[in-house]
This record gives C-alpha cells, structure tokens and sequence, in this order.
C-alpha cells in the first residue's frame, strides 16, 4: 500500500474517478463529500494525504484547508479544483496547500502529484 | 425530462469545470478575483426559461454585455493567433471599471492593427483553402 488518502468532493463523479486511478495504483481510499465530514474523516482515519476540491457546497474548500492546517500543521493537502484563476493558486499556496491540479485530471497528473507530495518533492 | 441523480451530478460537474474556465478568462480581464459557486441545474420548458432565469439577471447590470466582450475577446485571440494583448480595446489584458461600464453605452472593438491583422489571417486562411481545393471545374 503506497499511502491512504482522503478524497473530499461534492462530486460522486470525481470521487469516483478518482477512486478508479489510485486504487489500482496501491493506494487506500476514504471519500468526503463536505467539509465537515472531511475534518471528521481526517482526524478518525488520520490519512497521509488529502485530496481537496475548491468549489463545494457548505464549508468552502479554502476554509477546510485553513481548519485542517490550523488543527494539523503538517496536513498534506493536494488540491483538485475547477476553480483555475491565478487568485485561486495564491490563496491555497499561501493556506498551506503542497501542490494545485487542475479539473479536468488526467491519471498521471494526478499520481505524479500524489507521489511527489508524499516524497516531499513538491514543498 | 428528469435528470437521474448520477446525470444531475456528472452535468454539474461538467459546467462546474466550464465556469472555472471562464471565471479565469474573467478574472484575468477584469484584474478582479471570481468567487464560484456550485452550480444549480435544473430541467424546465424552453417556454419557461426566461421566467427562470429573469431574477437571476435582474441582481446584475448587464451581465451579458460583459459576457459578450469577453467572448469576443477570446474568440479574438484564435483569430489573431497569439495569446499576447493589445495596449487598448477589446484585446486589453485588464480592462479597467471605467471601461466595463463604458462598454454598456459604447461597445469596445478591435484596435485598427488588430483589425488588420485579423483580416490578413483570414485573407491567408482563405488562400489556403483555395489552394487545397484545387480549380473550380466548370
């Protein structure tokens, strides 16, 4: 097993997409599909990474980075968001976040960013 | 026409991504930050669309002016062939408050070496094709 990793979106489709990739690439995987359970998910399961969409409803992506950080500072949190602008970057770069994909992923983006991040390559 | 969950959440998802691309083609024009929302989607008559959509309008002041100008600005960019901007007009790289409101009254428009450089690609194109094409036979 590579690593355990908590997945938050809204979507049902993206997580299940996203399921797809890292499992059969040897991860293990949690979903979320809001900020407050992901927080709940995060501390009972205590996961090597998170993988963290912007746009939701409820608890906005950026607020749950900013509690997962401010309760774990070292939370690695990879964010997978629509949300592309150049703001968007800077705002979760400076909350913590140790790398940005963008929506749509391809497969390989995706486990490039998980392994560099987890190799600590990418912070 | 109902939409089943999966359907509902996979088209969401799909416009999801079309705003986020959009949201930066405005954002990066108008030097201001977009906060994105989910989207809402909903099936209705095409009778009924503009009675659902009109409180929606109503909060904004002319929302589809400034669509219209950022369309026309990237559908400029392909028919330039670069992704660089001009100093003035429609293909500005920010466009100030003042000129967002001004384009209400008085719609921006291409500089003249734009323009021309529009018309020459296209003349270029049209040869092109011509070319490809062969003689007409009559």
């Amino acid at each position: 097993m590579k690593g355990r990793v908590l997945v938050v979106d809204d979507s049902a489709l993206s997580r299940r997409t996203l399921r797809q990739i890292l499992e059969p690439a040897g991860y293990e995987v949690a979903e979320a599909e809001d900020g407050l359970s992901a927080l709940e998910r995060y501390f009972l399961d205590k996961p090597d990474i998170v993988l963290l969409d912007l746009v939701m409803k409820g608890m906005y992506g950026l607020d749950v980075l900013t509690k997962l950080r401010e309760l774990d500072a070292d939370a690695k949190v990879v964010i997978v968001s629509a949300d592309i602008q150049t703001s968007s970057h800077e705002l979760v770069e400076a909350a913590g976040a140790r790398a940005f994909v963008n929506k749509p992923f391809d497969r390989a983006e995706i486990l490039n960013t998980l392994a560099s991040v987890l190799a600590g390559v990418a912070e | 026409m109902n939409l089943t969950a999966v359907q509902e959440d996979a088209l969401t998802e799909v416009i999801n991504i079309g705003f986020g691309r959009a949201a930066a083609s405005l954002s990066k024009l108008t030097g201001q930050r977009v906060q994105l929302e989910v989207p809402h989607i909903a099936m209705c008559p095409l009778d009924e669309l503009s009675d659902r959509l009109r409180p929606m309008m109503e909060t904004l002041s002319r929302p589809e002016v400034l669509i219209g100008h950022v369309l026309a600005h990237e559908i400029g960019h392909k028919l330039l062939r670069t992704d660089s901007h001009s100093p003035t007009g429609l293909m500005k790289a920010h466009w100030s408050n003042v000129e967002t409101e001004q384009m209400t009254f008085q719609p921006m428009t291409f500089t003249p070496a734009d323009a021309a450089q529009i018309r020459e690609n296209l003349a270029g194109g049209c040869r092109l094709l011509a070319a490809a094409a062969g003689p007409i036979a009559n």
